[in-house]
C-alpha cells in the first residue's frame, strides 16, 4: 500500500503524462494507476485504491462468497449496495469505483478516516489520489499554498477539513463519497450518540468496551507465528494496546519507546514497567535534538498537508526502527479524542466563564497554538486576503450548534474525532508509516470502538476530573495499578529547550535567512521575537517555533517533490 | 501607561493596575529619610549665617530645625514602604473619568462588574457529572475578574473564583463540580495584608470543602517579603492588629503587617500576574503534601519555591513541553 493511488476521468486526462507507460487501467475516460484493479462479478464496477477491511471473511460470508481480496470484494459489496458499502466495510480504504455504464467514478473514504484522498478538476478533468503530494505533482493542477489553509495550521497544528494546504486541491471527508462528473457528495457513515443507559454501572460499560476492543486489536494483528510492533508510550492508551497485543497475539510482540536524551523529562519508567509486565521485546530510542533535526527534510517530505506536532519526526524514526523487526505495528491513538482525554476540560471551563467568546473560536484557542498570535504573525497582505474568506469558526460551528450530538463532552469528543483524528493523527499514522513500508495500525480508532465510546454514559468518560474512566475501567486485569492510576502526562517533546538551545541557530537560518520561504507570509519581527523567547505571557515560544519550523521544512521539501 | 499595563494591548487589566501603574510613573516618590537629612543639612548653614548677620532669633529657629529634622532621619527606617501618595477615588476622578469623558474607554481595561442573576442554565446540567484538578480562590473579585478576563483559567485548566463572590452566575455549579474531586488543589492568591494571609487558613477552616478531607490548599498569595522586595505600595499604614492564626509568616512580616501595611496584587501588571501564579502553580507540582505547614496549607512562598512573584523573565522554568 505504500505505491500511491492516482486516477483520473475525463477530458485528456486519461492520456496525459501520468498515465503513460505500463500498469494503467483505462477504461472510456476513465483511468487508474498506482494500484490494482478489481472488478465485481458482473463486470460493471472496477474499483482501486487502498483497502485493508477488518471484517472481510464475515463480509464475504454474508454474500456467500469465497475469501476474496480486499478490493474485490468491496466491487461485489458496491455491486450489490452502492454506497453503503462503504458503511458496511469496517478498516481503512480509500477507493475509487469506476461503473461502466455511466463512465463515473466514485470515491469513498472510511468513516474514521484511515486512509486519505484528495481531488481536483482541471478543466474537463478530474484527478484523484490517496496522496495529496502526487496530485500536487501534477503540473498546473494545483495553484499556490492556500492562505485559508496556513490560517488553520497555524491555529491547530493540521489542515482540518476537506481544505487541503494547495488551492484547487480537495480532501474526501472520513465516511464521504463524491461522484465524478457533478461532483455529487454523499456521506455513507457519520459518527452518531447511541442511546446510553445513565445508570449503568462504570464497571458494565466498560465490560462491553473491552470486548469491542479486544476484538479491534485481534482484528489488526498478524498471522499467527508473525511479529508484531506496539509503539508504546507509556501512557494507558498505548499500554492496553500493548497488554493486549500480549495477550491475543501468539507469535512476538515487540515494543518501540523513544526518550530525548537523560536531561529531559521522559515516560521510560512507564514503558519498561509496561513492557516488563506484559513480556515484549523491548526496544528503546534516544533521539537527542541533533538526530531531530538531521531528520526533520526526510519527515516532512513524507507528509501529505504539513504536521505541527512535535512528534512527528520522532514517530518517523521509530517508525524506522520498528520496520527492521515488524512488518505490522499497533499504536495507541484514539484513546484521547475518543475517550474524554485531556482536550476537554479547558471547554468545560469556556462553559462556565467564556460568555464573551464563542464556542468554536474558544475551541480553536484550546490547541494552544498560534490562534491569539495570527494578527502579529502574518503580514498584513496576507490578512487583507484573509478578511474576505470564510470565517474559521465556520468549519467547527456545526459541531456545536446540538444537531449533531446532544450531549456536551460527545460534542467535543466528536470534533475532535472527526478532525483530530483524520486530518492529524490517522493521516500522519498513514503517511509516516507507509513511508516506512510498515502497516500502521490504531484500534482504538476502530470505527466499533469509536461507536462504542459514543453510546456509553458521557459521566464514564469524563468520571469528575478522570479523565478516559472508562478506558481506565477496561484495562484494570491487563496492566498494574500504577500505570492505570498514574499522574496524568503525554509525551514531551522538550521544545522549549531545544529552542533555546540546540536548535535556536537552525531556526533562526531557516525562518530568517534570505531562502526562508515562509518570509513570505510571516512577520520577521515576530518571528525575531519569539527566536528571542520575548513575547506572549505563556511559555510557548518553543511550540510555537516548532509550528513555523515544519512548515518551512515541509514547504522546502514540496518543491523537490515537484 | 496603558500599553506598559496592558502589555501593548494584549491583556487585559483593572483599573486599580491601572492606578499603581500611574504611581509608578507619575508620582514623585518621597524618600523621608534622605529628606530629613538634607533638611537638617541645609538649616545647619542656614543658623551659621543668621548668627553670623546678628539674628540670633532665627539663628535658634533654624537650630532646632536642624535638630528636628536629623532626629526624624534617625528615627525614620532604613528602608521605608513606598505608599500611595493618591487615593484611588482621587485618582478615578481626576484622571480616569476626565480621560473617558474626553476619549472614550479605555482599551483593555475592565467594566464594572454587571450585576447578572440566575443560577446554573438549564445547558448546564450536565458539567454538574465533571471537576477539576484544581482551583484558584482570591481574596478579591476584580483579581479573578482580572485572572478569567486574561482566560488564565483556560490556559491552565482551573476554576477560579474569589472569597466574595466569584463569579455570581455558575457559582453554585462550579462548587459542586470541584466537590466531587477529592484530591482537588485550591490556590489561594491574595494581597499581602492580614485579610489577604488568611485566605488559606479561612478556606482550610470553612465549609466550602469541608467533605474533601484530601484536598490541598496551597498558598501562592503576596506575603509581605514579596511586598518588599518588589517595592511595591502600601496603603497608607492603618494598625488592625494581627490575628494569631497566621502560620508561616516571618517575624519581619509579621511586624510589617501589624505596622498596618497593605500590599495590593493589583501593584502588579498582568503580565506579571500571569505568570507569576504560572509560576507559582508550576512549583507547587514539585512539591507533596509533606510541605504542609501545621495548619494543612502548603506555603510555596516560604522557602526557595518562593520567588514566583520575583522575576519572572526566566520561561523556562515550569514550561509546557509539546504534548504529542
Amino acid at each position: 500500500m505504500s505505491n500511491a493511488f492516482l486516477g483520473s476521468i475525463g477530458g485528456e486526462s486519461a492520456d496525459s503524462l501520468p498515465f503513460q507507460g505500463t500498469g494503467v487501467w483505462r477504461c472510456h475516460a476513465t483511468a487508474f494507476a498506482g494500484s490494482e484493479v478489481a472488478t465485481d462479478a458482473s463486470g460493471r464496477y472496477s474499483i482501486a485504491g487502498e483497502a485493508l477491511l477488518d471484517n472481510a471473511s464475515t463480509l464475504a460470508q454474508s454474500l456467500g462468497l469465497p475469501a476474496l481480496p480486499h478490493l474485490a470484494l468491496l466491487a461485489e459489496l458496491y455491486q450489490r449496495y452502492g454506497i453503503a458499502a462503504g458503511r458496511m466495510a469496517l478498516g481503512m480504504f480509500a477507493v475509487a469505483v469506476h461503473d461502466r455504464d455511466h463512465d463515473t467514478v466514485t470515491l469513498m473514504r472510511d468513516g474514521v478516516g484511515a486512509r486519505t484522498m484528495y481531488f481536483a478538476s482541471q478543466g474537463p478533468s478530474t484527478w484523484f489520489a490517496s496522496r495529496l503530494r502526487t496530485l500536487h505533482a501534477i503540473p498546473n493542477l494545483s495553484g499556490q499554498l492556500s492562505l485559508t489553509a496556513l490560517r488553520r495550521y497555524l491555529t491547530c497544528a493540521f489542515v482540518p477539513g476537506s481544505e487541503t494546504s494547495w488551492e484547487g486541491i480537495s480532501e474526501l471527508d472520513p465516511g464521504e463519497s463524491i461522484t465524478f462528473p457533478g461532483g455529487k457528495r454523499q456521506l455513507f457513515w457519520r459518527l452518531e450518540e447511541s442511546a446510553w443507559d445513565d445508570d449503568e454501572p462504570l464497571e458494565i460499560s466498560a465490560a462491553r468496551l473491552r470486548g469491542t476492543i479486544d476484538e479491534a486489536v485481534r482484528d489488526r494483528l498478524p498471522a499467527s507465528g508473525e511479529p508484531v510492533g506496539v509503539f508504546l508510550s507509556g501512557g494507558l492508551d498505548s499500554s492496553l494496546v500493548t497488554a493486549l497485543a500480549a495477550k491475543l497475539h501468539s507469535g512476538p510482540v515487540h515494543t518501540f519507546s523513544i526518550h530525548f536524551g537523560k536531561q529531559h523529562r521522559s515516560e521510560l519508567e512507564f514503558s519498561d514497567l509496561v513492557a516488563q509486565h506484559c513480556g515484549t521485546i523491548h526496544h528503546v530510542l534516544e533521539l537527542p535534538a541533533k538526530t531531530i533535526m538531521r531528520r526533520l527534510h526526510d519527515t516532512h517530505a513524507a507528509l501529505d498537508d504539513p504536521i505541527g506536532d512535535p512528534l512527528t519526526t520522532p514517530n518517523s524514526l521509530v517508525g524506522e526502527l520498528a520496520a527492521q523487526h515488524v512488518k505490522v505495528v499497533l499504536n495507541g491513538e484514539g484513546g484521547d479524542p475518543c475517550f474524554g482525554g485531556p482536550k476537554n476540560s479547558p471547554m468545560l471551563l469556556h462553559r462556565l466563564y467564556g460568555e464573551h467568546e464563542s464556542f468554536s473560536s474558544a475551541y480553536m484557542r484550546s490547541f494552544q497554538k498560534c490562534f491569539d498570535d495570527l494578527d502579529s504573525l502574518l503580514l498584513p497582505e496576507v490578512k487583507r486576503h484573509l478578511l474576505t474568506a470564510e470565517p474559521q469558526e465556520t468549519l467547527f460551528e456545526p459541531y456545536f450548534s446540538g444537531e449533531l450530538m446532544s450531549d456536551g463532552l460527545n460534542q467535543l469528543m466528536h470534533v475532535n474525532t472527526f478532525f483530530k483524528g483524520a486530518s492529524h493523527i490517522l493521516t500522519k499514522v498513514n503517511n509516516l508509516t507507509s513511508a516506512n513500508g510498515l502497516i500502521g495500525r490504531s484500534p482504538l480508532f476502530d470505527r466499533r470502538v469509536v461507536e462504542a465510546s459514543f453510546g456509553i454514559a458521557p459521566r464514564h468518560k469524563l468520571a469528575a476530573a478522570t479523565e478516559k474512566a472508562v478506558l481506565k475501567a477496561a484495562s484494570v486485569d491487563l496492566l498494574p495499578a500504577s500505570i492505570i492510576h498514574r499522574p496524568k502526562s503525554g509525551m514531551l517533546v522538550p521544545v522549549q529547550y531545544w529552542f533555546r538551545n540546540e536548535l535556536r541557530g537552525y531556526a533562526a537560518d531557516m525562518l530568517l535567512g534570505k531562502q526562508a520561504r515562509t518570509s513570505a507570509y510571516f512577520d520577521r519581527r515576530t518571528v525575531k521575537s519569539w527566536i528571542n523567547y520575548r513575547g506572549g505571557v505563556w511559555p510557548r515560544h518553543g511550540v510555537k517555533l516548532w509550528l513555523l519550523l515544519a512548515l518551512e521544512i515541509w514547504l522546502r521539501a514540496q518543491e523537490d517533490t515537484r | 501607561m496603558i500599553s506598559a499595563v496592558s502589555s501593548g494591548g494584549t491583556l487585559q487589566f483593572s483599573e486599580r493596575q491601572l492606578w499603581f501603574e500611574f504611581h509608578r510613573r507619575k508620582v514623585p516618590q518621597v524618600n523621608m529619610r534622605v529628606t530629613m537629612f538634607v533638611l537638617a543639612g541645609v538649616c545647619v548653614p542656614t543658623a551659621i549665617v543668621l548668627a553670623a548677620v546678628g539674628s540670633p532669633a532665627f539663628a535658634a529657629l533654624a537650630t532646632l530645625g536642624a535638630i528636628g529634622c536629623g532626629v526624624r532621619g534617625a528615627l525614620t527606617s532604613a528602608s521605608p514602604q513606598r505608599l500611595v501618595r493618591i487615593s484611588f477615588e482621587a485618582f478615578h476622578d481626576l484622571y480616569v473619568a476626565t480621560w473617558v469623558h474626553t476619549h472614550g474607554k479605555i482599551a483593555g481595561m475592565l467594566d464594572e462588574p454587571k450585576p447578572r442573576t440566575g443560577a446554573t442554565s438549564p445547558a448546564s446540567a450536565d458539567l454538574l457529572n465533571y471537576s477539576f484538578d484544581r482551583a484558584i480562590v482570591t481574596d478579591d473579585q476584580e483579581l479573578a475578574r482580572v485572572l478569567v478576563a486574561n482566560n488564565f483559567h483556560f490556559e491552565n485548566n482551573c476554576a477560579i473564583l474569589s472569597y466574595d463572590g466569584y463569579p455570581a452566575h455558575n457559582r453554585t455549579t462550579i462548587m459542586t463540580m470541584l466537590r466531587k474531586n477529592p484530591t482537588l488543589n485550591v490556590f489561594t492568591v491574595h494581597a499581602a495584608s492580614i485579610k489577604g494571609c488568611m485566605l488559606p487558613h479561612m478556606m482550610r477552616t470553612s465549609d466550602w470543602f469541608a467533605d474533601c478531607p484530601d484536598m490541598r490548599i496551597i498558598d501562592l498569595g503576596l506575603r509581605p517579603k514579596h511586598a518588599i522586595k518588589g517595592k511595591m505600595f502600601s496603603s497608607v499604614p492603618e494598625r488592625t492588629g494581627v490575628p494569631p492564626t497566621l502560620a508561616a509568616l516571618e517575624p519581619d512580616e509579621v511586624k510589617w503587617l501589624e505596622t498596618g501595611y497593605k500590599c495590593e496584587i493589583f501593584n502588579m501588571r498582568s503580565a506579571r500576574l500571569l505568570k507569576s501564579i504560572y509560576k507559582g502553580m508550576n512549583a507547587a507540582r514539585l512539591r507533596d503534601s509533606a510541605g504542609s505547614s501545621d495548619d494543612g496549607v502548603v506555603y510555596v512562598g516560604s522557602n526557595s519555591g518562593g520567588d514566583y512573584w520575583g522575576d519572572t523573565s526566566s520561561s523556562d522554568l515550569g514550561a509546557p513541553d509539546s504534548f504529542g
